[in-house]
């Protein structure tokens, strides 16, 4: 049984929920009797399960073949996508849905998936159109500007 | 060649400038306005809000008023977005009065002050009643106030200024009351119809339905004035009761509030405040209100400001018996 | 019973080439509000009202509960297509809506799900015509004890939802449990695990939770596998016409399933304060409970399709009852509908009973007919709809993004939604990855708030002997049943996997 073979994502993710109802319950503690009582109900048999299948997932790693164990790594590919998903994410955050959307959307196709660039300026175009014609001229549901823009503009 | 292009650039740029003082001086003219609401849409704030807002726009001669919902933590997310929005005049907003009791009592959340709101008007108050159940033994006040069982009313969460006006009423005129937190919207009175609690008080408006239907009765009002009914001042005995009613009471006439940042210039507040009341006092929207059934019972600038000030001045001793009224784990 | 007054009504809307105008407006208003994240149920009626307010109240009610009517339906493709529910409800759809997309049976899965809304619809509407007498009794049978347990049931359903990880199961739905438990607890006004965040005051989002858990995990696999969202040749299946026809042809295949799951949704629905978003989770669970094979579920079995799409459209009808008749929304969209025909001039409340059945059918009728409308339109451009899921995910992907984001933004105005959508969607991601069942999350985070209310408001009103009343032990006895069955369920399933076993001797 290996520490290398234990160290992986699904070991990784047990562990994860385990902590999550471990620090919850302890911070349930310090609130008042009526604000606690759901939270550890709910909480300390989450810490038993999470207990039970982390030592299960412990187990099955040190069985694993080689070949599964390399599967459950994040493939580049996996970590490509969520490295746009968080580009989109602060893009948006940062210079609002007007913005941003446009262009995270013409990067991801262009750049990211190297679709043509005609098929890219038109999905920005698009983007844009339906966010600013639709949301915000027809229905007049003002959309997020952005962090940064809403900063500048103050 | 470069002279005639320097020439005529300076002239475009000239009549650009020129045109911002062209319609009278007035700031509004092709400008947007947001009115934020600190509720989702649908409820009672937001109509009142794009009611007016409809109106705005034509007295101030602006481009547009844009409705901006920023619901959250019971009104607190929109009032202070409100209090930190850029204080140009292109920003107002409308939010729930109870407030005043989180700043009374000093919650740390409260990081601004009412009192610096620019105070554009109120456009109707919210009258307070104390609604039973044609299945409780209280049928009216004096059968409440000599109850030896504690009764059992109903109020929405901790924190919400039903739950704070209840609270408060109860300390202010004695009464053996066990609150029974919780209850959203009408979950008070599908819970009356089932017999469990006795009494809610709440917003006279949201009664009548309940009321017309036979399935209670109004044993108390606050803030208004209804014909065999008794009003809460009635009761208060002493100096400090008189003073906590007279908070509910203000509460009540403060009702859907129009603000606008601090610091906005006051010009432009003044001119908020004649549309303001142009609008309010427009036959059109008036009737509009009417088929909408919503009151509009108007107050003024000045006036609201001073109501405010009214509830927030308050000695350390009424200060005190508040917090211990309205105390949750905060 | 006034049977001449509910033909009237039907008449009415029919027989008026205008009314029958204003239907075929509102249906695919309605649906197109449905299908976009955060805009369907309240906002989309807040837009329209202005437009409706000049109309006369007939006119304007039934426009408004047409377009309400079929919001469910609309929200039913993003989510088989993309894995992105159009509403929280429609959540449930994903489960088995998305793998029938992957096997190239997108044209099936939206013939189901638009056929079973069209169905619920209309059994929705009968059912509530049946039992008007009745209401006012059953509806105040229903107090804080009967909640809290009915919430239990429903987290009991969990674990019928958990595959074949009963463990992982558990964690995510007491996971989900947990994140209901952040808020500013209205019991105490203690801050639970807000951190100072006025944002969380409110507690964590179902929108935002659900696209996050759903719809993120979603676009990354289709980002990182490449390809289209269905997995299979194009050649090998087929999108057209006959596969949507086979899709609705399996509501009616499934009668008995449909009946069943349509007739629970609308008798949730018409409680008030059950909530309307636990119906379609809930039918879910029973599709899964009642199957002889259970374990098909999650991989594209098409009852799994029927069940909470059947139960959207029924709730609504049922959550018209206390509507009208209480003047007590039924769910959060009836609460703005409840505003707009109060602006009408319509006057909800037990008067109605006395003065305004003629409107109360109208809008019965209305319900119906939007629902089956809404499945004739659906006809027209069924293929078009199937076709999307053969478009490669580099076009896709982008949108659906956006659109996600969008979606929590819109869902409570608020930035900081989409910071948890971006969280919650890594944990989604990683739960994906690694086979943790997710649906068992979204029921945690729906039923935990009306859990611990009820709890302890029954608690207040009776002490623990709000166990002992006579719908709470009615509760308690379907509780243990349904468990009583699930384990069932498994002791055979293991009895029949040693016989095969045994058999290969």
């Amino acid at each position: 049984m290996t520490i290398k073979a234990i160290l992986n994502g699904r070991v990784g993710t047990a562990l994860v929920m385990l902590l999550i109802f471990m620090s919850m319950s302890l911070m349930a503690l310090g609130f008042t009797d009526k604000a606690r009582l759901m939270p550890l109900l709910v909480g300390i048999p989450g810490i038993l399960l999470g207990i039970v299948q982390l030592t299960s997932e412990i187990r099955q790693s040190a069985r694993r073949s080689a070949d599964e164990a390399d599967s459950d790594a994040l493939s580049k590919a996996e970590r490509n996508m969520f490295l746009w998903v968080f580009i989109f994410f602060f893009g948006l955050l940062g210079f609002g849905f007007i913005y941003a959307a446009p262009i995270v959307v013409f990067a991801f196709m262009y750049a990211g998936k190297k679709e043509s660039l005609l098929v890219a300026l038109i999905s920005a175009a698009g983007t844009w159109a339906v966010l600013f014609g639709f949301f915000e001229r027809v229905m007049e549901i003002p959309l997020f500007k952005g962090l940064i823009v809403e900063w500048m503009l103050n | 060649m470069r002279h005639v292009l320097i020439r005529s650039v300076a002239l475009i740029l000239l009549v650009a400038c020129s045109q911002e003082t062209t319609d009278d001086g007035n700031f509004y003219h092709a400008k947007n306005v947001s009115y934020i609401v600190a509720t989702d849409p649908g409820g009672g704030f937001d109509a009142y809000a794009r009611l007016i807002g409809k109106y705005l726009k034509k007295n101030l001669a602006a481009d547009n008023v844009i409705i901006r919902n920023t619901p959250g933590a019971g009104h607190l997310v929109g009032a202070i977005t409100l209090f930190r929005s850029k204080p140009d005049g292109l920003t107002i907003g409308t939010f729930n009065m109870g407030l005043i009791y989180g700043q009374i009592v000093g919650k740390p959340v409260h990081t601004f002050d009412l009192r610096e709101f620019e105070w554009i008007g109120k456009a109707s108050g919210e009258p307070r009643s104390i609604v039973v159940s044609n299945q409780c033994a209280i049928k009216n006040m004096e059968d409440l106030m000599a109850a030896e069982e504690p009764v059992k009313f109903g109020s929405a969460g901790l924190g919400s200024a039903s739950f704070s006006d209840t609270m408060l009423l109860a300390t202010a005129l004695d009464l053996n009351v066990d609150v029974i937190p919780g209850f959203e919207g009408t979950e008070g009175e599908m819970s009356m119809m089932r017999g469990e609690i006795c009494a809610i008080l709440g917003s006279t408006s949201s009664f009548t339905q309940f009321v017309d239907s036979g399935y209670g009765s109004l044993i108390l009002t606050i803030g208004g004035e209804i014909d065999g009914i008794p009003n809460a001042m009635d009761f208060a005995e002493t100096e400090q009761a008189r003073r906590l009613v007279a908070i509910i009471e203000t509460l009540a006439r403060l009702g859907r509030v129009t603000a606008a940042p601090p610091g906005t210039p006051k010009d432009r507040v003044e001119s908020l405040r004649a549309a303001y009341k142009a609008s309010l006092e427009d036959p059109d929207l008036i009737a509009e209100a009417h088929t909408m059934r919503r009151p509009i019972e108007p107050a003024y600038g000045e006036e609201v400001y001073q109501l405010v000030v009214s509830a927030l001045d308050q000695t350390p001793e009424i200060v005190a018996m508040i917090k211990k009224a309205i105390d949750g784990a905060q | 019973m006034d049977l001449s007054g509910i033909f009237d009504a039907l008449l009415t809307i029919v027989g008026s080439p205008y009314h029958m105008s204003l239907l075929l407006l509102a249906v695919p208003i309605g649906m197109f509000f449905g299908a976009i994240p955060g805009l369907g149920g309240k906002l989309g009626v807040v837009l329209v009202i202005p437009f409706v307010f000049g109309m006369d109240a007939t006119a304007g009610a039934l426009f408004l509960i047409a377009m309400h009517a079929v919001v469910h339906t609309g929200g039913s493709v993003p989510s088989i297509l993309f894995g992105v529910p159009g509403t929280g409800p429609d959540a449930a759809t994903i489960v088995d809506g998305l793998p029938m997309t992957r096997k190239g049976e997108a044209g099936r899965a939206l013939g189901a799900a638009f056929g079973a809304s069209g169905f619920g619809g209309v059994i929705g509407g009968l059912f509530i015509l049946a039992l008007l007498p009745l209401l006012r009794p059953i509806v105040l049978q229903f107090s804080p004890a009967e909640f809290f347990l009915l919430a239990l049931f429903g987290i009991t359903l969990i674990a019928m939802l958990s595959g074949e990880s009963l463990v992982k199961g558990l964690m995510v739905g007491f996971f989900g449990l947990m994140m209901a438990f952040v808020n500013l607890d209205p019991q105490t006004g203690t801050q639970r695990y807000t951190f100072d965040l006025l944002f969380l005051w409110d507690g964590i989002d179902i929108i935002a939770a659900v696209l996050g858990i759903f719809a993120i995990p979603e676009m990354i696999a289709l980002g990182a596998a490449g390809g289209a969202m269905a997995r299979v040749d194009k050649a090998a299946a087929s999108h057209g016409r006959a596969d949507v026809m086979r899709g609705i042809g399996d509501v009616f295949r499934h009668w008995r399933l449909s009946i069943r799951t349509s007739l629970i949704g609308a008798f949730i629905g018409m409680i008030p304060g059950l909530g309307g978003d636990a119906a379609s989770w809930i039918c879910y669970g029973h599709a899964v409970q009642s199957s002889k094979t259970p374990e098909r579920f999650g991989k594209g079995a098409v009852e799994g399709v029927i069940a909470p799409e059947t139960a959207n459209n029924s709730k609504e009808g049922g959550s018209l009852l206390p509507t009208l008749f209480f003047a007590v929304p039924g769910s959060s969209g009836m609460a703005i509908l409840l505003g707009a025909f109060v602006m009408l001039g319509i006057q909800p409340g037990p008067a109605i009973a006395l003065t305004g059945m003629e409107i109360v059918w109208i809008l019965i009728w209305g319900l119906m007919l939007a629902n089956i409308l809404a499945v004739m339109m659906f006809i027209l451009v069924a293929p078009a709809l199937g076709y999307l899921s053969y478009v490669r995910g580099n076009l896709l992907i982008p949108f659906v993004l956006i659109l996600t984001f969008l979606g929590a933004f819109l869902a409570v105005r608020a930035w900081e939604n989409m910071v948890l959508l971006a969280a919650l969607g890594t944990i989604g991601y990683f739960l994906k990855k690694y086979d943790w069942p997710r649906p068992p999350f979204v029921i945690g985070l729906i039923l935990g708030p009306i859990a611990e209310d009820s709890y302890h408001k029954a608690m207040s009103l009776w002490g623990p002997a709000f166990l002992l009343r006579p719908g709470a032990l009615i509760m308690i006895g379907l509780i243990v049943l349904s468990i009583g069955f699930y384990v069932y369920q498994q002791v055979t399933n293991r009895r029949k996997s040693i016989w095969l076993s045994e058999d290969d001797h």
